[in-house]
């Protein structure tokens, strides 16, 4: 078997290092399409922010932290294998710290979840020696998809990442198999790809075969009244390499996409809305271009 | 054309032109980024992270480094003034003629470069950093000396700053190499030295023969080969050596070339004769029965020595460096001189390490 190559399973890491470029409401409608679509998804939050999780599991809305497991059993012997007492709760600190979690099931049959944690990850960040954080981070996540239960469970990962340079994120890019850029159209937005694909190309340059793979830039929040964002368009479009990475439609400046991706949202899904909701119409395409990119 | 009632778009409005085409640019690279397996640059000696597991017996620290002297107290004084002097010397000829090869490390998280050979030049560099200082001489060129410089060192916040700010090139690897590869390597790094010592070497290939046999995998004579700097023949000798070490004859003859009692030479040879002539083999090499010759211990008396040489030479490589500098002046080949020589040095020892018993 090849060594950057996992046996089915898909990782996708939806990453910009900007922030505030919708990476969290895509990551939010691309599971979703990918649970209705009947795949097996396992939704990962790598962001201390939380509001991935919060869409899918029921996390304190004043900690931030996942509640007790509803499977969790304190005297379970298999514990005493783990370095520490897990708490009752599982999130990625834990998944880093202890080397095991338990996704939460979630509304949908199919999708399975790793909610973030806002204090434990900062602070397991901190506790990292600077020589252990190969092992213990940027290694580890790739090292935890491929065991069996993660290969066997569920047909495609979806990653959304905070929008730093750090650790987690050479996590994420080592255990992804592709990412995905979602990207305003401003001058800083694009320069932020700039350091992405130095981290991309670092990671390639890594693996030995089963390069990470790039499934396309998704213009996001994009208002096509605005000249400087049409002349943008254009010159990504009319630049030779990147055009066909371009994936279309884009995702417009719709007041339906920030009103469902809010947590408490009424319905909590673009796709409960109406069928000739323009967002919802958008949301199918473009979502349904970046599944055949990853899986045909 | 003017018209004043026109109104002026700015053509330039939204993403630059420039910016565009550096993610074209970085994009492709990264699409088709070639496996490295690693690469020279630059690192702050502050983020170099020294390797515990030296194949060689070395007990120098990075603090007895960074001080410029051992101190008194050291329980391995001897060995560290000694290894020491040697990161002086090396220091001084960085400065002459610079690294001709860079560390070898590989990559850790953060900038940082884990060692896994070339501590001795990395320590050089931290030494020169601190206690080598430029001076002209009178015909106007350019020399270094050793300099301790007590001031240099006594703000830590000041040491910290300037490891943090001198760079050195290292050959970082990209990624962790395997545990025997690792080994390997440490070793191949080490062994073009010449003062390497052969117990050194033997130690290692014991534990690189243990280390192989613990995961399931035999070792080739290529392996010794690449990490000793061998020729094939001699590493045929050496994996035959290690293959049969668990023999009773090959183990003494083993256990006395760590003694420094045996020449590895002998050892290869009783390692190569027929299991049931081994024993014969050991006792014509050694010259005496291996019974008699267990937990001996021959003594050698100074006082019969003709081998002034002998003399001099274990006097200059236990004396302080001051002493051996006076020592090393002396006339060797004047008995009345080596006398003198022998008592002065014999003076500083026991001020050094006391009286004998006896």
């Amino acid at each position: 078997m090849s060594e950057y190559e996992y046996p089915k399973l898909k990782v996708l890491a939806i990453t910009n290092h900007k922030g505030g470029v919708a990476k969290t409401t895509l990551a939010k409608l691309i599971t979703e399409y990918f649970v209705r679509k009947g795949l097996r998804v396992l939704g990962v939050d790598i962001d201390p922010q939380t509001n991935y999780s919060m869409r899918f599991v029921n996390m304190d809305s004043e900690t931030r932290s996942p509640p007790i497991h509803p499977n969790f059993n304190p005297d379970d012997p298999d514990w005493e294998d783990l370095p520490t007492p897990p708490p009752g709760y599982w999130s990625i600190a834990q998944f880093f710290r202890l080397g095991y979690v338990e996704p939460y099931d979630t509304d949908f049959e199919n999708l399975k979840f790793i909610p973030s944690h806002k204090s434990e990850l900062t602070k397991f960040l901190e506790e990292v020696k600077s020589n252990e954080i190969e092992d213990l981070v940027i290694g580890h996540m790739r090292n935890m998809f491929s065991l069996d239960y993660y290969q066997d469970e569920f047909d495609i990962v979806v990653i959304d990442t905070p929008p730093q340079t750090s650790a987690l994120i050479a996590s994420a890019y080592r255990a992804a198999t592709h990412i995905l850029i979602p990207t305003m159209l401003d001058e800083d937005s694009i320069t932020g790809m700039v350091d992405m694909a130095q981290l991309w190309k670092k990671e390639n340059e890594f693996r030995t075969d089963g390069k990470l793979q790039l499934v396309g830039i998704l213009p996001t929040i994009y208002d096509n009244q605005a000249a400087s964002e049409r002349r943008s368009m254009e010159r990504l479009e009319s630049s030779g390499g990147l055009s066909e990475k371009i994936i279309k439609p884009v995702m417009r400046r719709l007041r339906a996409y920030s009103n469902t991706s809010a947590t408490y949202s009424n319905p909590s899904s673009l796709f409960d809305m109406h069928d000739s909701t323009a967002a919802k119409k958008e949301a199918l395409q473009f979502s349904e271009e970046i599944y055949r990119r990853i899986f045909e | 054309m003017n018209k004043p009632g026109m109104l002026k778009r700015n053509k330039k409005v939204g993403v630059s032109d420039d910016t565009v085409n550096a993610v074209v640019k970085t994009f492709s690279e990264a699409e088709n980024a070639e496996t490295v397996a690693h690469e020279n640059k630059e690192i702050a000696l502050s983020a170099i992270k020294l390797w515990d597991k030296q194949p060689r017996n070395f007990k120098l620290s990075m603090d007895d480094v960074i001080r410029g002297s051992v101190l008194e107290d050291d329980d391995h004084f001897t060995q560290k003034e000694a290894e020491l002097e040697k990161i002086m010397g090396l220091a001084l000829s960085f400065q002459e003629i610079g690294m001709m090869n860079p560390p070898v490390g590989f990559d850790l998280a953060g900038q940082c470069v884990q060692l896994i050979g070339g501590q001795r030049r990395t320590m050089a560099k931290v030494f020169s950093l601190f206690h080598i200082k430029e001076v002209i001489e009178e015909i106007g060129s350019t020399a270094y000396e050793v300099s301790i410089d007590d001031k240099a060192v006594s703000n830590a916040d000041h040491v910290k700053e300037r490891l943090e700010q001198t760079k050195i090139e290292v050959k970082a690897y990209k990624r962790k190499p395997d545990v025997i590869t690792l080994e390997k390597m440490a070793m191949a790094d080490n062994t073009q030295r010449e003062d390497l010592p052969i117990t050194d070497k033997l130690k290692w290939a014991i534990s690189f023969a243990e280390l192989c046999e613990g995961q399931g995998r035999g070792y080739t004579w290529q392996d010794l080969a690449d990490a000793l700097g061998l020729t094939r023949s001699p590493a045929f000798d050496w994996k035959k050596l290690l293959l049969e070490r668990s023999d009773q004859w090959v183990e003494k003859a083993i256990g006395k070339v760590l003694q420094g009692k045996m020449a590895i030479k002998k050892a290869f040879q009783i390692a190569a004769a027929n299991p049931e002539k081994r024993e014969s083999k050991y006792v014509e090499l050694t010259g005496s029965p291996p019974e008699d010759s267990s937990g001996e211990v021959r003594k050698i008396s100074v006082k019969t020595s003709s081998s002034v040489q002998a003399l001099k030479s274990l006097i200059l490589k236990n004396s302080r460096t001051k002493l051996k500098d006076e020592l090393a002046n002396v006339d060797w080949d004047k008995p009345s001189e080596v006398k003198k020589a022998f008592t002065v040095f014999l003076e500083d020892w026991e001020k050094r390490y006391g009286q004998a018993d006896s």
